[in-house]
């Protein structure tokens, strides 16, 4: 399975590598829907099978997938799927008004090119192949971003593909001192950077060389999951890829960056201790989250809305992480996973009002629940639950975050997330309300762009307002041993006085 | 059916009614009717529900299976919950019967959307009175704002209304944050969301955090009551919403927020400091004051009944706040009294405040006229509106024989009983607040007079008042119930005063009763001789006299006699020659200008070419009230906020030289640090 | 490691070449003179690795050698070069930082450099290869520096490269490599990398007709 998880995405690619040659776009849309429908359903098994039957690993540790990497893995081909699936209806509209002159199959064999090194990313064991796989995510979706051609777009693609790399060398850099520092722990470890073998002896590693690496890292990977300041170029690249890339980028790509600097969390925190790890993450987080606050109070452009709400979750994962404690672990995980089901609803129903409208710019959209009634209802509903209202599902992981800044003493922190929760929570319903009610302008066709796409809208809802009333026992398991991973001892809830489940 | 049953029950038939809004969609009629029938069942049912743990003191208790893993889902039905209860399922009957008919003006505009949002906002507002567990009080607490706001945007085309909700849902958003950091805070010090746990541990918190704990609450739920200056939404937004929800917000929504300063505060805290109280007296008495003032300047309907509610939330805060006063100092039997006052208040209020939204909803909805400029003369059209409207305005004003005076009159010892408890300054300020509550009560007389007057009588000033036409039965009886009870519980209030008391005593675990040894016939708080007084005699007495002129005047034998109103000469009397509401308005405006902040606006237009300048042909004067909150406080907050994001927006100038300086900057500082 | 105290001298001279080279790509104005340099730096690197691969006993840094000398010091200066004859007009550099500040300031960095090596890393007593971290570091940071203060995508390009050669480096010498498949993905991304830099450089020029990316700000705030 493990393999099959691997090559299902290169093959897919391949195909429409042929596709292209043989300008069939349809067949290379159909070829992709089922490639990664089937990843999907795999990794789903991979999954259940990992929580009962432990780590699963290949190629010498080359592949190895735990239950935290199996949770990313499943999230980025969930976000995959959607996404593929409103592909089919935007990029063909796309086509169709001209807005790109190429033709399908490219972007599909990006788009697998793109899921195979996301998918890479969630499923090695080696922090060497772990950076090659992340500055490949680079690589690959600097070309998605930049898929328009347009001026705009270069800018973003040129920054996106510069800063990242930057950010990347540094990550490298971290990463060449870690393993120096593994080689003073001799015997056990034979010249492995393999993070499963590092992490059983990292209580051994030298603690300034580790705490350098780990800065490193931080900046590094950092600059790739969009922790301000290093954030700068995530607005540009969301806003100006193409919608359903953006959803990816915001989904899982940066996501993927949280994944590799926990990775290197779990090994510095066994020699470091979490209290200066958390620090660092809880100051990146706060910072991310009030940049965020003013950034979006004053945007114009709904993808760039969308984009610094990006960075303002971002923030709040990282301040999860770094308040620690079950609740705020958990809380960020679980967050992970919200925000990437949430985020992506909203890029679909921005991409559908912007199809619709002509536009991108706020100002003139209104009345969509009058025009398109669907996406209205998603813009609506994506919004509540994009801020933070219950009972959608990023209200219980902000609770619960905000529950362990409290418990763990971080009141002033915790303080500053709550108001800058709710500044961003008006300056998005700022937006989306006027863009959802008010009339809308005049000679507009009342009609959605796709079926397609409200599919994929749909099931990015129906898991939105579920997991807003109840966590499925699977889920609870999966992240309650993600958990124990990351601060690298059993946790359950009722040691943290809560009830159990059921 | 035990009460668990019951309750299940109830929220399963609101969930059900929520449901068949939008199933039933194709044919708007039979989904406005069934969503409706659905919440009657639900409303008796929660009426039986309550009336049963308010008679038996039994307490009712839920622990369902937890689905998310740190919120325990559980519930808790006390007789303050019930108490509550007993408000959201009264006027959840009462406005299914009158959805019947007054749903038919949203035909066009799927209605089923209407019915779902009543449905799931009576639904979370029973969740949150329910609730035992902080993140569940949270979760509905949340739900509840936001299935009023959609109430309230749902002529979403309007831009006034989505410029409302929008003021609404931010405001009520960020007084939640309130609650959640009191709630964190009692978290952190008590490990557990569990109510029960934060009352256990309250007691052993400092007195400084306590103070906070106290502010926060008092922030949150002020917010959501719509207490000075936080009300500002309130006006905007209860006008916006259908009249159907305007009298659910404005009539139980609100005092849900009273639910959790008194369930937190008084409850789970214990009570606190004595200026914990004065706090809120002094913030009640500005409400009661602005609330009535602002009323007495708006003419817009359904705004200045908002505006009462602003008034009556600080009336009911007063009985609250003065029992937070004397819980203080240790007077338990005076607090009791105060806090039942404050309590029936509150069902009185959303019993008036209830009929009078309807009565304006009833209006709208035969006239589409807010403005009461337009309106006059519906008591020929619309006799009995006008008449459920006038017993809603009476009761309001605080006149016998309606239930206002009845709890107006409590709260007014309460707040004079305080004398012989108190010293210093605070003696004196406890009558200052009675005198203010009369000062506002006779405002509000005088705003009633013309919003009376002007909607009812006279002739009508408008195409479409003169075309009004009584609304139809459903809604006319549903009003009817309601004058009924301001009518019953006005000359007749022992009852339900005994089972306030009952829930008082189990809060403050002291003793409270109103009975004389006369049983129903008189009302005396702590059995003091002196002040008691009995409501029915009063009402008897005032019939016997009234009925007694009427028979020694001979009015029932006289003949009418109809003829010409005489006009002074005028030979035809016409609407404009009324006295109009910006008149009625306007010695308020001059008392007042320092309040109101007036700013004249006169526009001249003169006369064409020759006549000029010396001859105005046309003269516009234009007067606002204007709102002092708004002008002084939110839109320099505002403008402060955005100045600064504009400020922020110069880091991110396009540059990516700068942007690889940030990281290079970023990498440096944190080198250093780890250091 | 008995073998290590002849090389460690010469390892460090070759280190020091490589800051010498990454000051002068400092201090000149042409581009097509930067990117000589910066072979020239990459051929100290690959020299470096071919020492380290026969004295510190690890063989599979060979074929390292060989990347190298293939990849950096022919493959993508060519690229460079052709980049910079087809596209540019202006063959100097552009720099934010005038080349005589920028000097001290590369100087500065080289002495924060070894600040961080010495006080902050502090590595285990007997490390060997302090002074090649030190200006590993300072070739990064240098790198870094020229691409915060150089107008020309060209220039960012072989910022980023410098900094790359300096991470090598350390991964040359304090660690005599990485594992095999390690070094060989990071090389196949380096010039994948690079191609695609190109690619986007090509396309910058056709559509802004410059290659100033410092015009590239029309996406703000």
């Amino acid at each position: 399975m493990l393999k099959l998880i691997l090559a299902l995405p290169l093959i897919t690619a391949l195909l429409c590598l042929f596709c292209l040659f043989m300008k069939k776009g349809r067949v290379a849309e159909f070829l992709n829907l089922l490639g990664v429908s089937s990843c999907f359903i795999i990794s789903i098994l991979l999954l259940s099978d990992i929580t009962k039957g432990g780590p699963k690993y290949d190629f010498e540790g080359l592949i190895y997938v735990d239950t935290l990497g199996g949770f990313f893995l499943c999230l980025v081909l969930l976000i995959s799927l959607v996404v593929s699936i409103y592909s089919i209806s935007y990029m063909r509209q796309a086509v169709e008004k001209a807005e790109i002159d190429r033709h399908l199959s490219r972007y599909y064999l990006l788009l697998n090119l793109f899921m195979f090194t996301m998918t890479m990313v969630a499923t090695t064991g080696n922090l060497g192949v772990l950076w090659i796989s992340i500055e490949a995510t680079t690589l690959v979706s600097a070309f998605l971003v930049g898929y328009y051609n347009e001026k705009t777009a270069l800018e973003a693609a040129w920054k996106y593909l510069i800063l990242c790399t930057v950010g990347i060398t540094f990550a490298l850099f971290g990463t060449v001192l870690l393993y120096y520092a593994s080689l003073h722990i001799p015997f056990e470890l034979r010249n492995t950077l393999n993070w499963f073998e590092i992490t059983r002896f990292a209580d051994r590693l030298d603690p300034s060389l580790t705490k350098v690496a780990f800065i490193f890292i931080l900046v590094g990977y950092g600059t790739k999951a969009g922790f301000a300041p290093m954030h700068t170029w995530l607005p540009d690249a969301h806003s100006q890829a193409p919608t359903p890339v953006s959803a990816l980028l915001s989904g899982v790509l940066l996501k993927c960056s949280i994944y590799g600097i926990l990775r290197f969390y779990i090994i510095a925190s066994k020699c470091l201790g979490m209290a200066y790890l958390n620090n660092l993450l809880l100051i990146f987080g706060i910072f991310s989250l009030v940049i965020a606050t003013f950034f979006i109070l004053i945007q114009k452009d709904i993808k760039r809305l969308l984009a610094y709400s990006s960075l303002e979750n971002v923030g709040i994962i990282a301040t999860g992480i770094g308040f620690g404690g079950l609740l705020g672990v958990y809380g960020a995980l679980f967050h992970i996973l919200n925000h990437a089901l949430v985020k992506s609803l909203m890029f679909f129903v921005g991409g559908n009002l912007s199809l619709k409208y002509h536009t991108k710019n706020i100002e003139d959209i209104k009345g969509a629940v009058g025009i398109m009634p669907i996406t209205g209802a998603g813009l609506l509903l994506g919004s509540f639950a994009l801020t933070g209202l219950p009972p959608f599902n990023m209200f219980m992981s902000e609770i619960a975050i905000l529950a362990a800044g409290f418990s763990s003493g971080n009141i002033l922190a915790s303080c500053i997330f709550l108001v800058a929760l709710v500044v961003i929570f008006a300056g998005i319903l700022r937006h989306t309300m006027v863009m959802a009610f008010n009339p809308p302008p005049q000679g507009l066709e009342r009609g959605e762009v796709g079926n397609w796409a409200i599919l994929a809208c749909f099931l990015l809802l129906v898991p939105i307002v579920l997991l807003g009333i109840c966590i499925p026992g699977f889920l609870d398991n999966v992240l309650n041993q993600s958990v124990s991973i990351i601060i690298g001892e059993k946790v359950s809830w009722a040691k943290e006085g809560f009830t159990s489940m059921k | 059916m035990d009460n668990k049953e019951l309750f299940i029950f109830t929220n399963l038939l609101l969930l059900l009614g929520a449901l068949a809004g939008p199933l039933l969609r194709r044919s708007p009629s039979r989904s406005s009717y069934t969503a409706s029938a659905f919440t009657l069942l639900a409303g008796i049912c929660g009426l039986f529900l309550s009336f049963n743990i308010l008679s038996t003191g039994k307490c009712l208790s839920l622990k369902f299976p937890n689905l998310i893993p740190w919120i325990s889902f559980s519930f808790f039905l006390d007789g303050l919950a019930a108490f509550f209860l007993l408000v959201i399922s009264l006027l959840a009957v009462v406005i299914s019967i009158y959805s019947i008919g007054y749903n038919s003006e949203f035909y066009k505009r799927g209605v089923g959307l209407l019915g779902l949002g009543i449905n799931l906002f009576l639904l979370s507002m029973i969740g949150v009175v329910s609730a035992d567990n902080a993140l569940v009080f949270l979760i509905f607490w949340e739900m509840m704002t936001l299935f009023s706001y959609l109430l309230v945007v749902y002529e979403c085309e309007k831009e006034e209304s989505v410029k409302a909700g929008l003021i609404y849902i931010i405001m009520a958003h960020a007084g939640t944050a309130f609650i959640i950091a009191g709630f964190l805070f009692l978290y952190r010090w008590s490990g557990s969301f569990d109510f029960a746990v934060f009352r256990t541990s309250a007691s052993n918190l400092s007195g400084g955090l306590k103070d906070l704990l106290f502010g926060l609450f008092l922030l949150g739920f002020g917010m959501k009551a719509g207490i000075v200056p936080l009300h500002i939404w309130l006006p905007r937004a209860h006008p916006a919403a259908p009249s159907s929800v305007s009298a659910l917000m404005s009539g139980v929504m609100i005092k849900v927020a009273i639910y959790g300063l008194v369930r937190m505060v008084m409850d789970l805290l214990g009570g606190g400091s004595l200026w914990w109280g004065v706090t809120v007296l002094a913030i009640a008495s500005a409400s009661a004051v602005l609330g009535v003032l602002y009323a007495l300047v708006e003419h817009d309907l359904k705004r200045l009944l908002a505006y009462h509610s602003v008034e009556n939330i600080g009336i009911i805060l007063m009985g609250v706040g003065a029992s937070m006063v004397f819980v203080s100092v240790g007077a338990h039997g005076p607090a009791g009294v105060a806090l039942v006052a404050g309590l029936f208040h509150t069902l009185n209020h959303a019993l008036f405040k209830g009929l009078l939204f309807l009565g304006a909803g009833s209006v709208v909805y035969s006239t589409h006229i807010k403005n009461i400029e337009e309106l006059g003369g519906l008591v020929k059209k619309m006799p009995w509106t006008a008449l459920f409207f006038l017993v809603g305005a009476v009761s309001i004003c605080g006149l016998p024989p309606f239930n206002g005076f009845v709890s107006e009159w409590i709260t007014f010892q309460g707040l004079l009983m305080g004398f012989g408890h108190l010293d210093g300054s605070v003696k004196v300020f406890l009558p200052v607040v009675a005198v203010v509550l009369g000062f506002s009560s006779a405002l509000a007389a005088s705003c009633f007079v013309k919003a009376f007057g002007m909607t009812f009588l006279a002739l009508p000033r408008s195409e479409h008042a003169r075309h009004a036409v009584e609304v139809p039965l459903s809604m006319r009886l549903s009003m009817g119930i309601l004058a009924a009870l301001c009518f019953l519980l006005g000359v007749m209030p022992q009852y339900m005063l005994s089972l306030t008391g009952g829930v008082v005593s189990t809060l403050l675990h002291t003793e409270v009763s109103f009975g004389s040894g006369y049983g129903w016939l008189t009302l005396a708080p702590l059995q003091l001789k002196l002040s008691g007084f009995s409501p029915l005699g009063v009402f008897l007495i005032v019939l016997a006299f009234t009925g007694g002129l009427f028979i020694a005047l001979g009015i029932p034998y006289r003949k009418a006699l109809f003829g010409e109103t005489w006009g002074c000469g005028i030979p035809a009397l016409v609407p404009r020659m009324e006295y109009t509401a910006t008149a009625f308005s306007k010695p308020f405006i001059i008392i007042f200008r320092d309040l109101y902040k007036t700013t004249e606006d006169v526009e001249r237009i003169a006369s064409p070419a020759p006549l000029q300048p010396h001859f105005i042909r046309i003269r516009r004067h234009r007067e606002s009230a204007g709102h002092i909150f708004e002008r002084y406080l939110y839109e320099p907050l505002i403008q402060a906020v955005m100045n600064i994001s504009n400020k922020v927006k110069i880091l991110q100038p396009g540059s990516i030289h700068l942007y690889l300086l940030y990281i290079f900057i970023t990498l440096i500082v944190l080198l250093f640090w780890a250091k | 490691m008995e073998n290590l105290t002849g090389v460690v001298p010469t390892l460090d001279k070759l280190a020091t070449c490589m800051l010498g080279a990454a000051m002068i790509m400092v201090m000149c104005s042409r581009l097509v003179t930067l990117v000589y340099v910066y072979a020239f730096q990459s051929l100290l690197l690959a020299i470096t690795a071919l020492i380290a691969t026969f004295s510190l006993n690890s063989h599979h840094l060979i074929w390292m050698v060989f990347l190298i000398v293939a990849l950096k010091v022919v493959a993508i200066p060519l690229v460079l070069l052709e980049i910079t004859a087809t596209l540019t007009i202006k063959k100097e550099v552009e720099p934010y930082v005038e080349p005589r500040v920028s000097v001290l300031v590369a100087s500065g960095l080289v002495i924060l450099a070894y600040y961080t090596e010495r006080y902050i890393l502090q590595l285990h007593k007997g490390e060997v290869f302090t002074h090649c971290l030190a200006t590993s570091i300072a070739l990064i940071l240098i790198g870094f520096f020229l691409m915060i203060s150089r107008k020309k995508a060209i220039t960012q390009m072989v910022g980023l490269l410098t900094m790359e050669n300096g991470v090598f480096l350390s991964a040359m010498t304090l660690t005599s490599g990485m594992p095999m498949i390690v070094e060989l993905g990071i090389s196949f991304d380096v010039l994948v990398g690079i191609l695609i830099m190109g690619v986007f450089v090509f396309r910058i020029r056709e559509t802004f007709a410059s290659l100033d990316t410092s015009k590239l700000n029309s996406l703000r705030g």
